[in-house]
């Protein structure tokens, strides 16, 4: 049963060949020559998640998860640890980027309907990391455990509490039924630690293998990646990666270095803040919480994220008449100019 | 007499109207201007007219005003405390309204009451400071006795020349008080805990504070100062009558908040010159005005660094350490022992210079964040530049690959 030394040497020779081949293929792997700057939102939005996994990484060696530790090692990490600051501003003004980027990556995406076939799945994950990553910034804010985090949370609880069912569901997972407190602390941090980095980076992965798989759509007008000129991924399109997030990076480092978050006093629960605004991300979800009765804003929210995600089953004929451009374009900027409404009322509320 | 018969007429009354509920009463009838005035008084909710004016309310007629029927019109000054102290001296009545029931005992033993007592019905009784019909609770805000309006209502009659004149006295305490410190606190800044002209007159046994008495006056409130001050060799001179404690310093109505310069009026007006009493003030002096400047300068570096770094509130915590250190320092200096006030103006000062020096750190430090970040772009702006041209070149050979030969 043993495998003889020859076959061993045979075996081995034919997993570099293999391997050989691969880089050779990938050496080779083109992408369209008229993809313009929204073509690099998705790597860059995968550039950030590095950042904020580095980020991450370094504030975890000071962070103390527990109702005594966290602030008090949060204020370390800004005030004695070298640096400190600079990986908690990066991490905080990453995780705005990161969500920015890849909503402006989805709405590129919609627009340019390079979610139908056979990209429909890679739709779907991508749908799923969005509402992951931003669950990973929600779960982030209580981490300081200062006034503002700990407020900006009571209230949240109280606007998910208004949603019927689903509402207690998320608050039995987020909170366990306990008061907000350690507890929640612990959980809010396995979540944003142990769990959802993990999902986001398995979904990714899925995601960029799928990207990798059927490479970028050509640009419209092009019907078939032969038709369409290309350029070489390595080094093309890496040096214009490179020169995109040198860019987003230098804009990321001086929202940092300008706008370090703030460090309010420790959480209080007897000492309500007068005003914990939300993160802008979620300010139409809290508009339309507030502007609609509970049911009806659950529902909205349910229709849209189904819809969001059947968008490729909906719109699967590649063809398109002036109409369906019309409603095309009309629904995507329906619901982007909702969105800002909504978010714009709720800020000013 | 004259008082303890108004007295019982007036217990007879109420007793009259105590035993039942309010029932509607005929007074209105001719007397609409008074129910109006009247329904806004605390006293509306309990009672009527005829409590204290006595009188059949059942009767629409001018018989309702006959002396059978106990009906005794407007009270007279001298009987208005007595009755006034018919409910609001018994316990059982004042009870439910958790109201205390030694106001008119005080009152007796006031300089009001006592003049009162003697005939003189100039003084105030119980209804020139707290209204006749229109009574309010000290907890309103248009109450004549509310924290706020008490100055007014004892300036009423204390302002007024005319009526000062017998007794001899001043008529500008009420101005005096409303520029002083306390009068600042009190009516400007609106501090609850500053204190009115009741808190060291008392109210209903109001009495103008004793020599001998002022530091234990004062000492109400500022209790530190009065201790430190029994324990300085001023003590056995305000015993021996050569000053008049606290008053000889600060003043009374007119108290100014106290600054340094009062080291050289107030020490200087009994110890001139080169005495030892006036180097230990200049040495009082020098000692706190040396740890407030330390204060002030370590006070506005933060402010003015926060501005534009908000992590300097982190030592936020420590200047507060450093005021507390002259806080206290301020009651000690009057015990005049000099070492206490150097430990803890020292240490003010310290810890002042201290914070001042981690701010200009944290400022320095923000400059060297901004080089790095200007070190940063202009590697980024370095690789760009590298980038593009190898971009360019990569266009031009695509183009020129495309073209062939």
């Amino acid at each position: 049963m043993c495998m003889s030394l020859g076959e061993s040497e045979r075996t081995g020779s034919s997993v570099l060949s293999s391997l050989r081949q691969l880089l050779r293929a990938e050496r080779e792997r083109t992408v369209p020559v008229q993809i313009n700057v929204l073509h690099y939102l998705g790597a860059l939005s995968l550039v950030s998640l590095v950042v904020q996994f580095v980020t991450g990484i370094l504030l975890l060696v000071y962070y103390r998860p527990s109702a005594t530790g966290a602030y008090y090692s949060t204020s370390v990490i800004m005030d004695d640890v070298r640096l400190g600051w600079l990986m908690r501003s990066l991490h905080h003004w990453g995780s705005d980027l990161l969500l920015l980027l890849l909503l402006l990556h989805m709405g590129r995406v919609y627009f340019s309907r390079a979610y139908q076939a056979p990209r429909q799945l890679n739709w779907m994950v991508g749908v799923v990391l969005l509402i992951l990553v931003g669950t990973l910034a929600f779960t982030g804010i209580l981490l300081p455990w200062d006034q503002y985090a700990y407020w900006y949370v009571d209230a949240a609880r109280k606007t998910i509490s208004t949603i019927p069912v689903l509402g207690n569901l998320l608050l039995g997972l987020l909170w366990g039924g306990w008061d907000l407190g350690e507890e929640v602390l612990l959980r809010f941090y396995a979540l944003h630690v142990g769990v959802l980095p993990w999902m986001v980076l398995g979904l990714l992965s899925f995601h960029w293998l799928m990207v990798w798989r059927f490479g970028i759509k050509p640009p419209a007008g092009e019907t078939s990646a032969a038709q369409s000129p290309r350029m070489l991924f390595y080094p093309d399109f890496l040096v214009n990666l490179l020169i995109a997030f040198l860019l987003v990076f230098g804009v990321l480092f001086s929202l940092a270095v300008f706008f370090p978050p703030s460090l309010l006093q420790q959480a209080n629960p007897v000492s309500p803040l007068a005003q914990a605004q939300p993160k802008w991300f979620l300010l139409p979800l809290r508009g339309l919480l507030r502007g609609l009765p509970g049911p009806l804003a659950a529902l909205s929210v349910a229709a849209f994220l189904v819809i969001l995600t059947l968008v490729p089953i909906i719109d699967r004929n590649p063809s398109q008449t002036f109409a369906k451009k019309v409603i095309h374009w009309g629904l995507g900027c329906l619901f982007f100019v909702a969105g800002v409404v909504l978010g714009v009322n709720a800020y000013f509320r | 007499m004259k008082s303890r018969t108004s007295y019982l007429l007036a217990a007879s009354l109420l007793l009259v109207v105590a035993g039942g509920a309010r029932a509607e009463e005929s007074c209105v009838a001719c007397h609409p201007e008074v129910k109006t005035e009247y329904l806004g008084s605390i006293h509306a909710k309990e009672f009527g007219c005829t409590a204290c004016h006595g009188g059949d309310p059942t009767v629409t007629t001018l018989e309702s005003h006959s002396a059978a029927k106990g009906y005794i019109g407007k009270p007279d000054r001298t009987s208005i405390p007595a009755l006034c102290a018919v409910c609001h001296a018994d316990p059982k009545k004042m009870k439910p309204y958790g109201l205390a029931t030694d106001q008119y005992s005080q009152y007796q033993t006031s300089e009001h009451g006592q003049r009162l007592a003697q005939g003189d019905t100039r003084v105030a009784v119980c209804t020139d400071c707290h209204g006749t019909h229109h009574i309010l609770a000290p907890e309103e805000p248009t109450s004549p006795v509310s924290r706020e309006n008490i100055p007014a209502t004892c300036g009423h009659c204390h302002s007024n020349p005319e009526l000062m004149a017998p007794y001899k006295l001043p008529t500008d305490q009420e101005q005096k008080f409303r520029s002083s410190v306390h009068g600042i606190a009190l009516l400007v800044e609106q501090h609850r805990s500053a204190p009115t002209c009741a808190t060291c007159h008392g109210a209903h046994g109001a009495v103008a504070p004793q020599i001998g008495s002022i530091s234990r006056v004062c000492g109400h409130c500022h209790t530190r100062t009065r201790e430190y001050f029994d324990e300085s060799p001023h003590r056995k001179a305000a015993d021996e009558g050569k000053m008049s404690e606290c008053v000889s310093c600060h003043g009374y109505h007119d108290i100014a908040e106290p600054n340094r310069t009062l080291f050289d009026t107030a020490c200087g007006a009994c110890h001139p010159g080169d005495t030892p009493g006036f180097v230990m003030a200049t040495k009082l002096k020098t000692l706190l005005s040396r740890a407030k400047e330390a204060l002030d300068a370590a006070s506005a570096d933060m402010a003015r660094v926060e501005q534009h770094f908000p992590t300097v509130v982190r030592y936020r915590a420590r200047l507060q350490q450093a005021e507390s250190y002259y806080v206290e320092a301020l009651p000690v200096q009057h015990s005049l022992a000099l070492d206490r006030v150097d430990d803890l103006t020292r240490s003010a000062r310290s810890t002042a210079e201290e914070v001042q020096s981690a701010v200009h750190g944290v400022e320095q430090e923000q400059q060297v964040h901004y080089i790095v970040l200007a070190l940063v772009w202009m590697f980024i702006l370095f690789v760009l530049g590298v980038a593009y041209r190898y971009r360019k070149e990569r266009q031009r050979d695509r183009r020129s690959a495309s073209v062939g030969p």
